[in-house]
């Protein structure tokens, strides 16, 4: 500190800062003027009065004969953490932290202890990613609270945390995890790299950095999976992938993400392995049914109709019959139909959430039938589809899924089977060229792993499951050790 | 950027795929064709897909179109100008054609169904034993969802559970027809009673019916040809009948040759199951009985196509395919009467 004069420095800091929130408290011994710094806001008050204020009083009352008072102070705080602060940009730094700030008349040092106030909510269980049998924590806004989620379940030195920080103005905590006997080094650094020439003035959620560490703006599906559930982050972690954990934000990134993660939950891990494979194979199932099955209804009633068996295509001929809009509009106006409803049910407060979805169902349902708007099979194609969309728990793929299916429904209604296998072959391509840090999407398929296969649209039992991943695990690649005899 | 343009404008080059809506097009399941004076009559029934007043009903009815023409692609364009929707053929299953038909234009018609690639080619083709083709077509059924639904599942039933008929695709004619080796054989239905009733197989020769296969051989027929799920076999004793069903069979035939004439043995395996066991026999006699019977009716109807001389069991082709040389030396047509054979029945009574 250049310029050491107590009430001048307070000044500067009045003027720059000029918050109605800022607090400043000056006390003067008959030795030397004594200020406290702190934002109300931020700052928890009482902390401050406990550990800062009262210890300042105290010594006022005694009225210690200290030489020292720096020294004398630095030691008798009684706060969690203590800094020494050597410049403005430091101090004003650790006032938006939420420090208190004491400065000493004469001294070029000042003394910063943490009393932050609690501005977030407590650990609830995650509302994107609900199980029914498993811990039921989740990740929160606080990045403190998130680290001690994941060392809560890994206690060992072996997991490293490099702490980063993102946003010239929002100056986010960045929190890259990693076990450094399972992870490469490369994806650690390249990663590291990666954050490092990022210059955005805010990262307000994980969202952000995602956009921004991976280009992938040419394909819907997410090549980065964000979490809300600390066990998932942990299992990610023991396979050697990165996690990212960020200030403010519950939702942690998961490098790298495969295809057949997002087939995959956290559950499946707690439940016995037969039960589990049987789900496996019906998400995978769904996931074709809520790509396909509008554009094989439109190819099969406007190309193929040779497909289907006589007796079906009676009765989807009779249903149609009085439809004023060709098949494809009509999918077209239920799929959309469909999309606001289940928009309008999410931005909607749960208040006003149930009535939506009670008229939706009447009007998409019933009446758009009944007045001979919609065919009744249109009803159970649409609503069959987006029913198998929704076992994805993530956004990113439940929005992926809904673009391929219009794009199938347009190749369907113009070039019928044909036109979806040839998107179809498309899809494959585009997937199966996708990167992250380059380890391929679709791995353990389209680089196939064999031995892999224990864990994709099955999953073995926990005993034959010995290995980690064998492209992001290389470095210690047995779970089961083999001594053990299992 | 261009090469996606290009290969979007390549996709409708190679589709050949064209959009019809299906509430446009006229389902047609079944189809009769006439021939007198040089026209032929097509007789089409167009499936009603118009929503009923009733909607718990889910029978469909049927309303038959007719026109004539000089050829059967004319006949279906008169029948186009009363018919306000698209003729769609993809889901024909009936074809009934009448006797002259058959045995003036059989080659037109193949020809014209082949070369349609809008019908699909798994329809069943029936001849008209008696009465032309349309009156055929006329007749109404009960007791079915939509029309010819009986007729179709009669002929498909007898044919797997009893083997007491054929059920002739056309793909199998089509195929029989332009082949040198094989015996086209077709099904025949007459109307018993004002009812459909399946009767006699048809055997043709040199595009022309030839002759009417005996329903007692018919049974025999499908055993040799492996066209049957379960054959129920009634044999004598002590003046009364027991019977037998035979699951599971398959037959092969191999050819062979001795003294540098055809030979052929038959192996027959199986499944006996007792159903009506009359005489009280016990499981050696049921056994003797039932080979001694199938033996019977194969040789039968082996003496009756030998007797013929038509080879309705394409054992030419077994020849052709299985001994080339010794094939080229021989002709078989002529030699066919002098067929040497032996059954071997593998059967076990379960």
């Amino acid at each position: 500190m250049a310029n050491n004069n107590l009430y001048k420095y307070l000044d500067k800091i009045k003027k720059e800062c000029e918050a109605p929130d800022l607090n400043i408290k000056v006390m003067n011994t008959k030795k030397v003027n004594i200020a406290t710094i702190y934002l109300e806001t931020i700052t928890s008050t009482s902390e401050t009065n406990d550990a800062v204020i009262k210890s300042l009083s105290d010594d006022f009352r005694h009225e210690v004969k200290f030489r020292d008072v720096y020294n004398y102070l630095f030691n008798s705080i009684s706060c969690g953490s203590v800094k020494e602060l050597y410049n403005y940009e430091q101090i004003l730094n650790m006032l938006y932290n939420g420090f208190v700030i004491v400065l000493i008349d004469g001294e070029d040092k000042a003394i910063a202890c943490e009393a932050r106030a609690i501005l977030d909510r407590g650990v609830n269980s995650p509302s994107s990613e609900a199980i029914v049998r498993g811990p039921k924590d989740g990740f929160t806004e606080n990045f403190n609270k998130n680290i001690g989620l994941i060392r809560r379940r890994i206690k060992t030195n072996n997991l490293k945390i490099i702490e980063k920080s993102g946003g010239r103005i929002s100056k986010t905590r960045i929190g890259v995890l990693y076990m450094d006997n399972i992870c490469d080094n490369d994806l650690v650094n390249n990663i590291l790299k990666k954050i490092d020439t990022i210059d955005i003035d805010a990262i307000i959620d994980s969202g952000y950095l995602r956009e921004l560490i991976i280009d992938d703006s040419k394909c819907s599906f997410p090549t980065i999976m964000s979490t809300e559930r600390p066990d998932k982050a942990v299992m990610n972690l023991l396979d050697g992938r990165v996690i990212i954990i960020f200030d403010n934000s519950p939702f942690a990134l998961i490098i790298p993400t495969f295809f057949v993660d997002y087939f995959h939950t956290p559950e499946d891990y707690y439940q016995k392995s037969i039960n589990v494979s049987f789900i496996r194979i019906i998400r995978f199932i769904s996931f074709f049914i809520s790509i396909l099955t509008p554009a094989i209804y439109i190819a099969l009633v406007t190309h193929n109709q040779r497909n289907i068996p006589t007796g079906l295509l009676l009765n989807f001929a009779t249903q149609r019959t009085g439809v004023p809009f060709p098949s494809f509009i009509e999918a077209f106006i239920m799929m959309i139909a469909f999309e606001i409803l289940k928009e309008s049910d999410i931005r909607l407060p749960s208040i006003g959430g149930s009535s939506v979805s009670i008229l939706g169902g009447i009007i998409i349902g019933d009446a758009a039938v009944s007045a001979g708007i919609v065919s009744p099979i249109m009803v159970i194609v649409i609503s069959l589809t987006a029913i198998s969309s929704l076992v994805f728990s993530q956004v990113d793929v439940v929005n992926a899924i809904r673009n391929y299916r219009i794009l199938f429904l347009f190749s369907a209604a113009l070039f019928g089977i044909y036109g979806i296998i040839l998107l179809g072959l498309f899809l494959l391509i585009k997937l199966t060229s996708l990167e992250t840090f380059k380890i391929p999407f679709t791995y353990p398929f389209a680089p196939f792993n064999l031995k892999e296969q224990k864990d994709t649209i099955i999953r073995s039992s926990r005993k034959k499951l010995q290995f980690r991943n064998f492209l992001t695990a290389q470095k210690n690649i047995r779970r089961i050790k083999k001594e053990d005899n299992l | 950027m261009k090469k996606y343009i290009i290969l979007i404008l390549l996709i409708p080059l190679i589709s050949g795929c064209n959009y019809k809506e299906l509430n446009n097009l006229s389902i047609i399941n079944s189809m009769a064709i006439d021939y007198s004076n040089n026209k032929y009559k097509v007789t089409v029934q167009v499936l009603n897909t118009d929503k009923n007043n009733n909607e718990q009903d889910n029978t469909f009815n049927g309303t038959t179109y007719m026109a004539t023409g000089k050829n059967i692609s004319d006949a279906i364009n008169n029948i186009n100008l009363t018919i306000p929707k698209k003729i769609y053929l993809g889901h024909l299953e009936l074809l009934v054609l009448s006797k002259q038909l058959v045995n003036n234009k059989l080659n037109n018609i193949i020809s014209y169904f082949v070369d349609n690639n809008e019908v699909n080619k798994d329809f069943t083709v029936l001849l008209s034993l008696e009465d032309s083709a349309n009156t055929i077509l006329s007749t109404k059924e009960l007791l079915s969802s939509y029309p010819y639904g009986n007729i179709l599942g009669s002929i498909e039933n007898s044919t797997l559970f009893s083997g007491i008929s054929s059920n002739t695709k056309f793909i199998d004619l089509a195929n029989s027809l332009s082949s040198d080796y094989n015996t086209p054989i077709l099904s025949t239905v007459k109307i018993k009673n004002k009812t459909l009733t399946i009767s006699n197989l048809a055997i043709l020769k040199n595009n022309k019916i030839f002759i009417y296969l005996d329903n007692k051989y018919n049974l025999a027929y499908n055993f040799i040809t492996n066209n049957i799920n379960d054959a129920i076999i009634n044999y004598k004793c002590n003046n009364k009948y027991s019977s037998v069903k035979i699951s599971n069979s398959n037959t092969i035939i191999k050819p062979k040759i001795k003294n540098n004439m055809p030979y052929i043995n038959i192996y027959i395996t199986g499944d006996i199951y007792v159903i009506e066991n009359n005489c009280n026999d016990n499981k050696n006699t049921i056994l003797n009985n039932t080979n001694k019977e199938v033996k019977n009716i194969i040789n039968n109807i082996l003496i009756y196509s030998k007797n013929k001389n038509i080879d309705i069991f394409n054992i030419e082709e077994l020849y052709y395919k299985f001994k080339n040389n010794y094939y080229n030396t021989i002709n078989f047509k002529k030699i066919y009467n002098k067929l040497n054979y032996n059954i071997i029945t593998k059967l076990e009574v379960r």
